[in-house]
Order: C-alpha cells, then structure tokens, then sequence
C-alpha cells in the first residue's frame, strides 16, 4: 500500500468517527436543544442503531410503587397481593423491570389526576388511559401464564387492582397509600 | 514532524498481532448477550413472543418503525430470531475468518430484539450493542495492512464509546437538582426496587452529609473517567472505582446484566502496552 493511499484512509477513518461521534452526541443531548432540521437529521442518524439514553437515575422518584390485584375466582373475590409475590418472581428479574415502568407510568397519572368529587379521588379518567391498560394487561397475562405452568382452569370473571404507593421524602416522613381502580370484567378460564 | 507522523501513520497499517485484553474485551461483549439470553431465560419467553405479558408498544406507521418493531407486531417471529440470536452471539465470540458476518447478524438481531422489549431492558443492554457495532470488522491478528488498521480503528473507537458513556452520563447528572443536593442517592438507597433492607435502614439513619459525599464522588468520577481510564497513572484508580460501584449495582441494586455490561469494557484498558502502534 503506497503512503498516500495511508494517509487517505487514516484521515477518512477520523473523518467517520468524528462525524458518527458528533451525531450520536447530539442525539443522546436531543432534548436540550430545540433545532428542527438538526433534530431530523440527528434521529435518522441515531434511531434504530445507535440510540442511547442517560436517564437511568439521574432523577429518582421519592416513592416506590407497587400493583396488588385480585380477581374474582368461581364467584368470590380473592384478597388482594402483590403480583411480584402472586407471580414469584425475583427482583433481578425482567418482569419486575416491566413493573417497575408500568408502575411509575400509572402512579405519573395518579399525581396528574386533579379530578375529585365529594373528597373522593375518581379514577375514571385514569382506567381509560394506555398506562392503567397496560397494567390490566400485564396482570391478566401473568395469570395466563401462571395457569398454563400450574394447569389451573379456575373460571375467572373480574379483576380489580390497586396501587401501593410507599412515599420517603429527602426530609419528611415516610407514609403509605392505597389508590383503589374499579372492577373490571375480564375473563380467564384457561 | 514530519517523519514522526509518516512513522505513525505507518504504524497504524502495520502488521497487527491482538493482546489478550483485546481479545478478550470483543469476546466478552458476545459472552454477555449469551449470559443474558440464559440469565433471563424464564423471563424472556415472558416478556417477549407469543406469551408476551407486555402490552404492544404503538408506534407510527412507517416503513422503519414497522421494521424496527417487526417481533412486536409479529410476536411468533421472536423464537426463530431468538435463536438465532444466541447461536450466532456464540460463534462471535471466538475469532476466525468471516467471524465478521455472524457479528453483524449478532447485532442486528441484538437490536431488533431491544426494540421488542425496549420496557424491559436497561442501559447496559444498549451499551453493550453501542460496543458490538465496532466489533464487527475486528480482526485479532492480520499481516494485511487495510485490515490492520481497521482493527486498531474498532478498538479506538470501542475505547471514545466507553469514555464517553461516563461522561455523557456525567453531563445529564450535573443538569439534575436531586445530584447537586444528593437526594438522588437517598432515594435510589431507600426505594424498594433498587436496595435491600439493611442499606435502606442504613440510609434512612445517616446524616444528608453522606448522601451528598456519594453524589459528588459519583459525579466527578464519571466526568473526569475518559481522562482517568487513559491516564496511565489514574487508570488502575479508575478501573478499581469502576468496579466497585458496578459489584454494588449488580449485587445490591439487583441489576447483575448491567453491572457486567459496565465492567466488560475495562478489560480493553488492562493492558495499556498492548501494542505500541495503536492508534
């Protein structure tokens, strides 16, 4: 290979990672700026291949927040549980990162929800959104693979789910509560 | 000048002959996505495919989002590409001749696979498909000049990836309040999700003083880690903080696939006199 030919490709290799680089940085930083033609260009760049994202902790919730559900099996309402508990799995788990999105997604509407009539928190607006879907989902799919593990064919009809939220404030006290959905009609019979 | 430039620029094409860390580090980036397809194996069949528990993810209809999130919207696909998947993850992680196209189909499926479950996976997962694109044309040793330097250019590359993941971090860290204040490392400590109880208790107990030392140790180490990690004298520093803080992500924060995803990398920079015409 002749030096020129060397020097050509070295300055186009630095050329490419400079470039890939820059555009991957103003990616990443997308949410800071507010530049349409550069923000077009950036997400073709960096969707689907090189998506990165830095919000892993860098706010935390002053909360931790949990689904309970019950379902109405054969007639009668069972008590409410944890479904990490109900569906036993671990806390390095993959489900239990799902839950914890889906639980920080429902208790962001919770927080928003300014809707209250007679001192009673009404949750109508919640259930119609994609978050509370998403957790009704997840719970009823859950159950669907638990039977098809224990070859359950309980008839289930409904399912009411509740949020647990445990608050512990930088400087206040800690405190519990428990935001309570309507029943819903769901049926599992496999 | 002149002759010290010509004399690197030659370097570069030189014949390359891989160090164990080098080979090592792309190895390992394979390895980990074996590790992780067998370390979730219950959960994977779970949260993706026909069992999926997770509710589809809706995204605009056009022609890229419809390909990006083909196994969500074709949940049987998932098993023939889950397998494949892993069967060619396997094979990158050894080097030979035309190892190159299993590392693409690795990658490849390694993103399509991120996108079907992106509710279910983290940061480390990312990092570690961010890694694997410049692992594609490596080459462990190659008396060819062209090839040469494309492996030297896949690891220097590798090592901008690893230094700027900190500091970008770094930089979304130093822009939130609860950092400056060290709330976050309370809340990440006291939330049930990401602590045990004995370190809960712990915090809940200890002056705001401590918080605070943490996060700012946290942010300084990630800002100052790409001068750190390639500094021959902070390195060792670097690499032994590194790996702490990641034993505590992984042990106690119950993230065991990110915590490996973030101490792979500092195999690349054990060996800093690897080869002395590295770029």
């Amino acid at each position: 290979m002749k030096k020129y030919t060397k020097y050509i490709i070295a300055g186009l290799a630095i050329l490419i990672l400079v470039i890939h680089f820059s555009l991957t940085a103003l990616y990443a930083f997308r949410s800071h700026y507010n530049i349409p033609i550069l923000k077009s260009v950036v997400v073709k760049y960096g969707f689907p291949f090189f998506h990165q994202g830095y919000q892993l902790f860098v706010n935390m919730p002053e909360y931790d927040t949990y689904i309970e559900v019950s379902y109405r099996e054969n007639g009668h309402w069972t008590s409410f549980q944890q479904i990490r508990n109900r569906y036993e799995y671990d806390l390095d788990s993959k489900i239990r990162q799902f839950e914890y999105l889906a639980t920080t997604k429902l208790n962001f509407q919770i927080n928003n929800n300014d809707y209250w009539k007679d001192g009673i928190r009404k949750t109508d607006g919640i259930e119609n959104s994609n978050d509370y879907n998403r957790v009704i989902y997840f719970c009823t799919h859950l159950e669907r693979a638990k039977r098809k593990q224990t070859h359950s064919e309980t008839y289930i009809d409904s399912i009411q789910i509740r949020m647990a939220i445990h608050s512990h404030p930088f400087n206040g006290e800690q405190k519990f509560e428990l935001v309570e959905f309507t029943k819903q009609f769901v049926e599992i019979h496999k | 000048m002149r002759e010290r430039l010509d004399k690197y620029v030659e370097g570069l094409f030189a014949p390359y002959y891989s160090a164990w860390n080098e080979r090592s580090f792309v190895s390992l980036i394979y390895a980990w996505f074996v590790f992780y397809a067998f370390w979730n194996w219950h959960s994977i069949w779970l949260i993706w495919g026909t069992e999926s528990v997770c509710i589809r993810f809706s995204a605009n209809d056009t022609q890229i989002n419809n390909l990006v999130y083909a196994l969500m919207y074709h949940l049987n696909w998932f098993k023939p590409v889950f397998i494949i998947h892993i069967v060619v993850s396997l094979f990158s992680i050894f080097h030979f001749r035309g190892v190159f196209i299993f590392r693409l189909l690795a990658w490849l499926s390694a993103l399509w696979i991120y996108y079907a479950g992106i509710d279910s996976t983290n940061a480390g997962y990312v990092y570690m498909t961010l890694l694997m694109f410049f692992c594609i044309p490596y080459t462990s040793k190659s008396s060819n000049p062209f090839w040469s330097f494309i492996a030297r250019l896949a690891l220097f590359a590798a090592r901008i990836q690893v230094g700027l993941i900190y500091f970008y971090a770094s930089l979304y860290k130093l822009t939130s309040e609860q950092w400056w204040n060290g709330e976050v490392i309370y809340q990440t400590v006291a939330n049930d999700w990401f602590s045990v109880e004995i370190l809960q208790n712990l915090m809940l107990e200890s002056p705001p003083f401590v918080a605070l030392f943490i996060s700012y140790f946290v942010m300084f180490f990630q800002f100052s880690f790409p001068l750190t990690i390639n500094w021959k004298k902070t390195r060792k520093y670097a690499i032994m903080i590194g790996v702490s803080i990641h034993l505590y992500i992984g042990i106690f924060m119950h993230m065991l696939d990110f915590a490996l995803a973030m101490m792979i990398p500092y195999v690349l920079f054990l060996n800093s006199n690897s080869d002395p015409r590295e770029i």
